[in-house]
């Protein structure tokens, strides 16, 4: 292959193949540092906090959450959609990137995958403990069973979600693992201690690094990327439609499959960004993730921003053009009723200041960045909030309007995901190589001059 | 001796032959060789040729199955108890008794349903010719108290148990002892049986009495008519009768007298059926928002003071129209009031001569006699109120009472007997009584809760339950009530009537007394010509019947007792008037420890389980209160820290604040409801619910006047209204768009009668994807609801809350908008807040025949059966809510805890025919489909088809102004068929294609 000149270096450093495979597996033969330790002390902690408060929450029932004979949904529907949308970034990474050819994604494709994986973990929790009777959750699954001839209901959008959020988790995950089977073997052969030595190389399944098994992994990463293409598409349309084949005003929009998808896209990537920005410091693996990295992911910001923000902009249009009475309250509400602070957080967060972005300096600067990605985040969790509990607390019936407070449980259940989705991501960092190896060694040739390249075989040394 | 020896005993034929078969037999009596199925011999030979293996395979089979046989928990099988079963009950059955509400002394018919041998449901009886099938709130909840674990088992001494024998010899002696000064103090009495106990058991007594009074009084129109007609009676109101109604203050649809009746007589006079429709003109004066304001078709806001003058001015006008020479209205100049409200009121009474009804709440004698005279020039004697066959149903008398009162400041009362009444709490100077009846040497409290009365006194007698009783009751002149118990006695309780017959020695069984008074006094009276033995079963089968009446014997009207009243209650600069009221539901007080009641939102307010100071939204602003401020009331003598209520339509110089609450033993309710982390007790301390108001009463010439002068403070304190309905019009907050909704519809009565569908135009194309895409083929349940009806009064709500155990949640949970009525009346406001007008709207399922809750829900939880009704099946549901979320009536509602305890003995009050739901189970309105079951049932046994009106839902059958019709849509010949062809017919967002099969007909206001 042959690349221009003119393009720049993706990996920074003119690392050499020994030098990736050092660099990456470091963290992982060095011993936890203290930094490490308090993280995820502090992870174990609130995850803790979590746990508590959803088994009280199990033990006691639904009404120890804010809900009421209105609002039936709140934190809990908040929660896993903005957990769902999390995950979106890293499929989008690692299966959309890859298919446009965007190689500057091996950097960080591992990391968001991982990233996926654990968000969809975390938004799986909140279907499950919202349920009345969470114990009998598996109803939900259509299986043969002894009642009678009880069949699930396939008309209903939750059913549709445990379809969709199930595919997806069990194709990222397969996709992740894939992907991950080369380094495993790497550091099996790097492996020093017994134990290290069994478990990488029961977890690399026998990969001995051939050109045939190379080819047919190849084969498989791309047929698995074409798979899981969709499903970035298919699983916020479906959690999406939740609300949009709903009745409820503020909900029954057939906009909401698009502005979803791109609003996850959206919050992933400020995850993203979020994480890798932490990471390479700590990792110091700033010559990987380079800061055209940063840069390259804030411009999908933008763009995933743009939409969302003319979604905003449709449903206003929609609302006041549709002349239906409810519809349009609903908007007028949102943004004036007693619930505008959240949906100007939202618009402040999710539309005016991902703006920034548009200046080349700041979105090369990082502490810019990682600062307009936490408001990404926050304007993100709060667009559910708005979208939820502004349509339900006020809907057709004046008389059942309500407001809607939430309880310590709940706060403390949204505290614990962020424990369980820490918790996780920690390990996923001490234990499993947080760059690919595999991929980045293909790309360090990438924008360099190829007198001096190193091999372009992609082969593990 | 010898004999003995040599006798042989033999057991049978064979040992006395003792025949070798038999001797055989004998030896071997236990064979070794016995067969043990197919188990080889070889296994109890000794020589066991069993393995350790199968041994072991055995041992743990057995140990496995035990404990798989142990995990279960054994069912308990619980056998009905009937020794003494009546040869033709059927367990399971439901067995309806006939009997007379005793929830007050209206008196109204009821039906009591039996199950298994307990009361479980309390309807109104259709035949019964006051209330004609209504029943209230109150009447329907009288069947929890009947559970009541609170209630009192057995006599108290000084508040320690005692037996019955030890109070029978320790009464008697005692009284026998004093000798005299006896006196008997009960609310109204409307049994004669044992009005005419007391009156034997006091004749032995040279000084003695028997004082009826009722907490709130009736007792100034009595008055009012001895001086105005010769006799202290109370008249029979006939609303039905009147065409133009005026009432001041007097909340007659909702606690004023008897409300059931009047709201059946008040909608029957309401009519849209006739041609031209005859609907009367309803016209309301009063300070507060009365249930009864808020569905008249003109509602004036007045002071206490105002309405004074303005009646006296209308009683002015009406003197000169008729040219009646009423001195007393003659000397006393004009004042100033709105004469446009007066010319209005004088108009429109002078228009329906004879066909007008003029009332008033308060219990003034000056002003009852004022609007004596006023029905009486206006020739309404007779028609649309009756004096001649007047009513029994409140006979107390404030004067008595003060004069009772009176003598035992004085020490002149030896022996205070109280029943049916609770004077130490709803007497306004409650601690004078208190401390007088300290010095009365023996009191004895028929009670049936501990109550403050109860507490004070050195007897207590437990009495039963009108459920458990014989009774019976004259509630107006010609109507004799009966009522017959449902159910043996719960506990070591009694009548007045037998304790009263025991303690003078008779000792006759209640039965016994009632049954030898119906045979005296009441026989003799019949219509019929009936044995005794038949017309007492038939008055005990019909729960009432109807005897000759008595034409009362009034004079002809003394002008000379009418007089201007004199002072009122004007208020000062920073005064303001206050107007106590009853709460439907809790009334006096009597029904303070019934929970249903507790958590029955108020019909206006919409505010559960506590009492408020009700502010006008001026005076609000003014003061810079919110809707939970704690206010400081007080008069000078008493004070109060209520929370704020703001209403709107109060007069600005009016509050209000509801009797009835701060009742002994309420204080059980302070925590109730779920407990968990965030959950707070509606008191920090074990308080009781609500405060007492009472003192707030004054006395004013010969009656305790439930009208006050107070001033208010502000403590900057919050304590939250457990709400349940929170928004209160149909049109959004002017900032948020300002449009109107179309849940209610509403026109005047011009407008209907030149088009009919006026007011219900609003319409919206409708368009189906499908023609017919289902069929109904058989029933298609569907209802309508007549807004033009409904008057707000929430007998529904209980209705529907005893039919299909609908669990009380506690205050704090109705703080969290989670109320679990099935049924609510929504009710909403319109105008300007100072003025505004009210419809109620009772909503429950509407279920849509395009539900939108059916679609959503993951496991089919929510169904639609194929007669129209959507379905909740709780054992599947599992609890995603988001049935509730998207049901655009939000009528759905969520178990968010396990609302019920079991071993209470408040359960035994539950229908057996539903299902108690457990936590995380969402439930809602059922259209009683276990009555449409039974119906059809019942109607397949007679082998007939359903009849229109045989299937009567629990909100319907309670309904006391008929707006609920159910039937089947499909039978064109029904009721209901017929509605939804009705030109005012509508149902809620059908624009949104729905279709619900529970509709709307619109109100039509009369102005």
């Amino acid at each position: 292959m042959r690349f221009s000149i003119l393009r720049k270096p993706l990996i920074h450093g003119d690392k050499s193949l020994a030098q990736v495979t050092n660099d990456v597996a470091r963290p992982l033969e060095a011993g936890p540092t203290t930094l490490w330790w308090s993280a995820f002390i502090i992870s174990v902690a609130v995850l803790i906090l979590g746990v508590v408060a959803v088994t009280y929450e199990i033990m006691t029932g639904i009404g120890t959450w804010g809900l009421n004979k209105t609002v039936g949904w709140a934190f809990d529907i908040t929660n896993f959609v903005f957990w769902v949308g999390i995950g979106h970034a890293g499929t989008l990474i690692s299966a959309i990137l890859f298919l446009f050819r965007q190689r500057w994604r091996t950097s960080i494709n591992r990391s968001a995958e991982a990233m996926t994986i654990i968000a969809v973990m975390c938004a799986g929790i909140f279907p499950l403990i919202h349920l009345g009777r969470p114990w009998l959750f598996f109803w939900i699954a259509p299986y043969p069973n002894l009642r009678g001839s009880l069949w699930v209901n396939f008309r209903s959008p939750l059913l549709w979600d445990f379809f969709a959020i199930s595919t997806y988790f069990t194709i990222s995950l397969v996709f992740w693992y894939i992907g991950l089977i080369p380094d495993m073997a790497t550091l099996r052969d790097r492996a020093r201690s017994k134990i290290k030595k069994v478990v990488y190389r029961l977890m690399s399944f026998g990969w001995n690094g051939s050109t045939r098994t190379w080819q047919r992994y190849e084969v498989v990463y791309l047929l698995l990327a074409a798979l899981a293409t969709p499903l970035v598409l298919s699983v916020h349309s479906i959690v999406s439609m939740d609300f949009a084949t709903s009745v409820i005003p503020g909900w029954h929009s057939t906009i909401f499959p698009p502005y979803f998808v791109a609003g996850a896209v959206f919050s992933g990537f400020a995850m993203v960004l979020t994480l890798m920005i932490i990471a390479r410091k700590v990792l110091r693996y700033e010559e990987y993730i380079t800061i055209d990295h940063i840069e390259k992911m804030c411009k999908i910001v933008l763009v995933t921003g743009g939409i969302v923000a003319l979604s905003y902009g449709i449903e206003m249009f929609m609302a006041w053009y549709s002349v239906n009475e409810y519809e349009r309250f609903v908007f007028i509400n949102r943004a004036l009723g007693p619930y505008a602070w959240a949906f100007w957080i939202m618009v402040a967060c999710n539309v005016a200041i991902p703006q920034l972005l548009w200046i080349k300096k700041l979105r090369r600067s990082l502490v810019t960045v990682f600062i307009i990605s936490i408001f990404i985040n926050i304007g993100m969790w709060f667009e559910r909030f708005v979208i939820i509990v502004t349509s339900l607390h006020r809907d057709f019936l004046p008389s059942s309007w309500v407001m809607y407070k939430p309880t310590i449980i709940e706060i403390a259940t949204l505290a614990g995901s962020f424990g369980l989705f820490f918790t996780l991501f920690l390990l996923f960092a001490r234990f499993i190589p947080f760059i690919a190896m595999g991929e980045v060694k293909g790309v360090l040739n990438y924008g360099r001059n190829t007198k001096k390249s190193v091999s372009l075989s992609t082969k593990t040394d | 001796m010898v004999n003995r020896q040599n006798k042989k005993y033999w057991k049978g034929l064979d040992e006395r032959e003792n025949s070798p078969q038999f001797q055989r037999v004998a030896e071997n009596e236990f064979p070794e060789s016995l067969p043990f199925g197919d188990v080889p011999d070889s296994f109890f030979d000794g020589k066991m040729s069993v393995s350790r293996r199968s041994f072991l395979k055995a041992a743990g089979f057995s140990v496995a199955g035990a404990v798989l046989a142990s995990c279960n928990r054994a069912p308990v099988e619980k056998a009905i108890p009937l020794a003494h079963a009546p040869k033709d009950l059927v367990a399971g059955t439901s067995y309806w008794y006939a009997s007379t509400c005793a929830g007050c002394q209206a008196g109204c018919g009821i039906l009591a349903k039996t199950r298994d041998g307990r009361p479980i449901k309390i309807e109104g009886n259709p035949q019964h010719p006051l209330s004609k099938g209504g029943i209230c709130a109150v009447g329907q909840a009288m069947v929890l108290s009947l559970y009541d674990s609170r209630r009192v088992q057995k006599p108290l001494r000084r508040g320690k148990s005692t037996s019955w024998r030890e109070l029978d010899s320790e009464v008697p002696s005692r009284l026998d002892e004093l000798g005299d000064d006896v006196y008997v103090l009960t609310g109204t009495i409307t049994s004669p049986s044992t009005r005419a106990m007391i009156n034997r058991f006091l004749n032995r007594f040279p000084h003695s009495a028997h004082v009826e009074y009722d907490a709130v009084s009736y007792s100034a129109i009595l008055d009012a008519h001895e001086q105005t007609h010769g006799l202290r009676l109370l008249p029979r109101y006939r609303f039905d009768r009147a065409d133009v109604i005026v009432s001041f203050n007097a909340d007659f649809l909702g606690a004023w007298i008897s409300p059931v009746e009047f709201t059946k007589d008040y909608t029957t006079g309401r009519n849209l059926a006739g041609n031209p429709p005859r609907i009367s003109y309803h016209l309301q004066l009063e300070g507060r928002m009365s249930l009864t304001g808020s569905n008249a078709d003109r509602r004036v806001k007045v002071t206490p003071a105002q309405s004074t003058e303005i009646l006296t001015e209308v009683a002015r006008n009406i003197a000169m129209a008729k040219g009646v020479d009423v001195p007393a209205l003659r000397s006393k100049s004009p004042v100033a009031v709105d004469a446009e409200v007066v010319e209005d009121i004088t108009g429109r009474l002078l228009q329906a001569e004879g066909k007008s009804l003029l009332v008033c709440g308060r219990n003034d004698v000056a002003l009852q006699r004022l609007v004596n005279f006023i029905n009486h020039a206006l020739g309404n004697y007779g028609k649309t109120l009756d004096v001649a066959y007047p009513s029994y149903q409140w006979r107390g008398s404030d004067r008595a009472l003060f004069g009772l009162l009176e003598k035992m400041k004085a020490g002149r009362v030896k022996a205070l007997f109280v029943a049916g009444a609770n004077p130490a709490y709803n007497l306004p100077n409650a601690t004078e009584f208190i401390e007088a009846q300290q010095g009365v040497p023996i009191v004895v409290t028929f009670a049936d809760h501990r109550d403050e009365t109860a507490t004070w006194s050195e007897f207590v007698c437990p009495v039963n339950h009108p459920l458990e009783s014989w009774n019976d009751a004259e509630i107006c002149e010609g109507v004799f009530g009966m009522t017959q118990p449902t159910v043996p006695l719960l506990g070591d309780t009694r009548t007045v009537r037998e304790c009263l017959s025991a303690w003078m020695g008779e000792k006759k069984p209640d039965r016994e007394i009632v049954e030898e008074y119906v045979r005296k006094i009441v026989f003799p009276r019949q219509l019929g010509s009936l044995s005794f033995q038949e017309f007492w079963d038939k008055t005990v089968h019909d729960g009432f019947v109807g005897v000759q009446p008595r034409k009362a014997q009034v004079s002809s009207f003394r002008f000379g007792a009418v007089t201007a009243p004199d002072e009122d209650f004007l208020t000062g600069e920073k005064g303001y008037a206050l107007e106590l009221y009853q709460k439907i539901g809790i009334l006096d007080g009597r029904h303070a420890s019934n929970p249903w009641l507790h958590e029955l939102p108020d019909p206006v307010t919409k505010v559960t389980w506590d009492n408020y100071v009700s502010v006008s939204p001026a005076l609000a602003r003014k003061m810079g209160l919110e809707e939970g401020s704690v206010v400081e009331v007080s008069d000078g003598a008493y004070s109060v820290e209520l929370p704020a209520q703001v209403q709107p339509g109060q007069h600005d110089k009016v509050v209000a604040i509801a009797l009835g609450y701060g009742c002994k033993g309420t204080d059980r309710f302070s925590r109730l409801g779920p407990d968990w982390i965030e959950h707070v007790a509606s008191e920090e301390k074990l308080l009781p619910i609500g405060k007492n108001a009472f003192p707030f009463a004054r006395r004013k010439g010969d009656a305790t006047v439930l009208v006050g002068s107070v001033r208010l403070t502000k403590t900057g304190r919050v304590s939250p209204l457990a709400l349940t309905q929170t928004h209160n019009t149909v049109t959004v907050p002017e900032n948020l768009g300002g449009e109107a909704r179309h849940m209610v519809r509403e026109a005047t009565l011009n407008e209907y009668i030149k088009n009919p569908r006026s007011g219900n135009t609003y319409e919206h194309p409708v368009l189906q994807l499908w023609d017919n895409d289902y069929v109904y083929e058989g029933h298609h349940w569907a209802m309508a609801i007549d807004l033009s009806r409904c008057t707000g009064c929430s007998a529904c709500v209980i209705g529907c809350q005893a039919e299909n155990n609908v669990a009380v949640v506690g205050k704090d949970e109705v703080r969290r908008r989670r109320e679990m009525h099935w049924i609510r009346i929504d009710r909403y406001y319109s105008g300007e807040e100072s003025d505004v007008t009210v419809i109620h709207q009772p909503v429950m399922c509407q279920h849509c025949d395009h539900a939108p809750c059916e679609r959503v829900c993951p496991v089919l939880a929510t169904v639609h059966s194929e007669e129209g009704i959507n379905q909740q099946i709780y054992n599947r549901c599992v609890g995603t809510r988001y049935c509730a979320n998207n049901c655009p009536y939000k009528v759905r509602r969520f178990n968010w805890f396990d609302y019920w305890e079991q071993g209470r003995k408040e359960n035994l009050v539950l229908n057996p025919d539903i299902a108690t739901r457990t936590r995380g189970v969402m439930e809602k309105c059922s259209l009683c489909v276990q009555r449409i079951q039974e119906a059809k049932a019942e109607a397949r046994r007679q082998g007939r088809p359903l009849a229109d009106g045989d299937i009567k839902l629990a909100c319907e059958q309670s309904c006391p102004a008929d707006a609920i019709v159910f039937g089947d849509m499909n039978d064109s010949k029904s009721r209901i068929a017929k509605l939804i062809a009705h030109p005012r017919h509508y149902r809620m967002l059908e624009e949104m294609n729905f279709l619900p099969t529970v509709g709307y007909l619109t109100k039509i206001r009369n102005t």
